[in-house]
């Protein structure tokens, strides 16, 4: 609708949008808003939005997609907070509201009087850039506030370090000199990591202002001036890299890297050369680049990427190289999967999501071939590509750059732990006041996703099931091995469940094997645990509903279950019999229930149910 | 330079910033401009230097009172720019 103009975007066009009163305009000014490049560009669209706000659109905007983004800082941020305003509503294609705090002094008084009256989704706490003696005794105190804060805050909490001070005083030993810019800055820094038991973001200045070059970070006459601390470029790169924090919790992290071979992994062709002649590891011209690459690739492995090979070569002759070749840092163990043949790597990445049972949308593939990573952008434009550069010396820090490869922390799920906790301490506190069971389940919102175990969860599967005592129907003690024989066995289910409500994700908390057996024509539930943190939730019984659609589908007539009596399961011995199954057999240790499927009600769980 | 030429171009840089049509004259102050506020000011200044490719110094811009002051600003360190 609105074109650009030849230089930026035309101003005149942007203010027509102060006469539309259709909201179905917004994501047209939003790509607008994406367009911005300079800083009158940002100030302009500010501007615009919100007498877009105002005047038009108020009501629409009101929405739960809405983000509300509180930047606070004794230093006068405001510059910084339209950049990230802007873009912000240009990626997420939602409002969010920056309220720049102004004020001098207690930092920790203003926080505790705005979490009086707000909470608001993501909260970015800078404290002032400039340091004085006084600095590192502030910071600790900020810093245990937050950990104290932990529990009772109901979003994302970011805190920002210090950038590194430009100036050269007091010489050549300012790094001796406690009493120093350069020094204080440092130490204070090392308040922030000294210990990571804590579940804040980190906003790193230190690091930003060092990339950017710490003389073209700060501008002191804005500074004296309007207190505004940065210069606009680096305010630009503090916004991205914040916007990039915020738009980390809303889209779907990636998971799975499907390599190539030749020209990805090592310099070469492994169907035309000996193994020796292919170039990986030290030795080679650049042998070195490869073996960079994927000691990255490994890295990302241990940090719960799965990594795959999609390579367009004669398979026997390829795992070969990567067996043989006394370079390589990946091993063959280091892969999931695999799909080499000559067929197109569009229609084997299927094959490869298939396997893993995980979306095309979690994938980043990586080709040395443009015509390979345009074929793959065609078909499926949800698989993130990623092209080795033409200048090999390039190769890792490309890599590195590229934010999908970028883990947020708090994803894995010990580390999520203090995250449950804190919330449970939240949720209980709400629930308190709501007296009506039913109201209740309305409010808590839970959402349960189960389906058939997936790889990159088997890992927690599996540690989920040894160690579990209480909902632990038969004992079940798994070795790894054992597991992964079951995974694969055809005849035999592995279930997940994986739980969200109105506070988050909470987990994957249950896993279920079923194995079938023809010749009763039934299934038979050979290990069921759950984590007790859920009970209450009506989940066993979500999760019952999908094992009996299952045997209906494959018409079966009965499921069996069983118990096994240990010391720490005895109150899910009549688990079974609550959930509507007949007791068939007892003899004190243990029990064997059966559920006829013809019968089975759908239970009413009064939580979504995703399959 | 002329008046005229830097008043142009001011109304370039003021087309930019302002959502609302801001008309130029040489006694337009902020006084009555909603959008002419603390923060738009700073936007101003460093939106002004940078299309002339000037510096203004530290508080010099505060103490502008109207817009013809500031092109006779503007025009006074062009000037002194020259070689």
């Amino acid at each position: 609708l609105f074109k650009r103009g030849r230089e930026g975007l035309d101003r005149n066009q942007l203010r027509q949008y102060l006469n539309l009163k259709d909201e179905r305009l917004l994501p047209e000014f939003f790509n607008d808003c994406e367009m911005a490049r300079s800083l009158s560009d940002y100030q302009f669209l500010y501007q615009l939005k919100h007498q877009i706000i105002n005047n038009v659109l108020f009501k629409d905007l009101s929405d739960s997609s809405t983000r509300d983004i509180l930047i606070l800082s004794p230093a006068n941020l405001h510059v910084f907070g339209i950049l990230m305003d802007i873009q912000i509503s240009a990626i997420s294609r939602s409002f969010c509201y920056n309220l720049n705090y102004r004020f001098y002094g207690d930092l920790i008084g203003a926080l505790e009087e705005q979490f009086k009256h707000k909470h608001p989704d993501f909260l970015m706490v800078f404290p002032t850039p400039k340091v004085n003696e006084q600095s590192i005794s502030e910071i600790s105190h900020l810093f245990d506030f937050f950990k104290k804060q932990e529990n009772k805050f109901n979003g994302e909490i970011a805190i920002a370090n210090l950038p590194l001070p430009p100036t050269p005083f007091p010489g050549a030993n300012r790094n001796k000199y406690f009493s120093s810019a350069w020094r204080i800055a440092k130490d204070c820094n090392q308040v922030f990591i000294k210990d990571n038991n804590f579940s804040f973001h980190l906003i790193d200045l230190e690091f930003l202002s060092a990339l950017y070059g710490t003389e073209n970070v700060f501008d002191t006459k804005q500074w004296y001036q309007s207190k505004s601390p940065f210069t606009y470029e680096f305010s630009n790169r503090v916004a991205k890299e914040c916007v990039a924090l915020v738009r980390s919790k809303e889209v779907t992290p990636k998971k799975v890297i499907a390599l190539d071979l030749d020209g990805t992994l090592w310099k070469g062709e492994c169907g035309d050369l000996d193994v020796n002649e292919l170039e990986v590891g030290p030795g080679y011209p650049t042998g070195e680049i490869f073996a960079e690459a994927q000691k990255f690739f490994h890295s990302l492995k241990e940090r719960g990427f799965l990594l795959t090979l999609l390579s367009k070569n004669d398979e026997s002759r390829a795992l070969k190289t990567i067996v043989d070749h006394p370079g390589m840092v990946l091993k063959i163990d280091d892969f999931s999967c695999h799909q080499i043949n000559w067929d197109r790597k569009s229609q084997n990445i299927v094959s490869l999501s298939r396997q893993l049972n995980l979306g095309l949308e979690s994938f980043i593939f990586v080709d040395d071939n443009p015509a390979e990573i345009a074929e793959m952008g065609l078909y499926h434009p949800e698989v993130h590509c990623v092209q080795v550069p033409s200048d090999l010396s390039k190769y890792l820090s490309e890599l590195e750059a590229d934010a999908n490869f970028h883990t947020q922390d708090l994803t894995d799920e010990d580390l999520l732990r203090t995250k449950f906790y804190k919330d449970q301490e939240r949720r209980n506190e709400d629930l308190k006041a709501i007296d009506n069971e039913v109201l209740r389940m309305q409010f808590l919102q839970t959402r349960a996703e189960i389906g058939r175990l997936n790889a990159i969860d088997k890992k927690r599967a599996l540690q989920l099931i040894n160690k579990t005592n209480q909902f632990n129907l038969t004992r079940c003690r798994l070795l790894a091995s054992e597991f992964e024989k079951i995974a694969s066995d055809e005849t035999k289910q592995v279930l997940t469940c994986k739980v969200w409500d109105r506070y988050g994700f909470l987990g994957l908390i249950s896993t279920l094997i079923a194995s079938k057996d023809m010749a009763t024509n039934s299934l038979w539930i050979d290990a069921w645990v759950m984590s007790c943190r859920l009970l209450g939730r009506n989940i066993p019984e979500a999760i019952l509903n999908q094992v009996v659609l299952s045997a209906r589908l494959e018409k079966l007539e009965f499921i069996f279950g069983r118990y096994l009596k240990s010391d720490r399961n005895g109150p899910f011995a009549d688990l079974y019999t609550r959930l509507g199954f007949e007791l068939l057999k007892d003899n004190g240790d243990e029990k064997v229930f059966r559920l006829d499927v013809s019968n089975y009600v759908e239970k009413q769980t009064q939580i979504e149910e995703i399959r | 330079v002329t008046d005229q030429e830097v008043m142009s171009k001011l109304q370039e840089v003021f087309d930019e910033i302002f959502v609302q049509k801001i008309r130029l004259t040489k006694e337009l102050t902020a006084e009555g401009i909603e959008e002419w506020d603390s923060l738009t000011h700073t936007f101003l200044e460093v939106a002004i230097e940078e299309k002339f490719s000037i510096s203004f110094s530290y508080g010099a811009f505060a103490e502008l009172t109207n817009i013809g002051d500031l092109i006779a600003f503007i025009k006074n360190i062009l000037k002194s720019n020259e070689p």
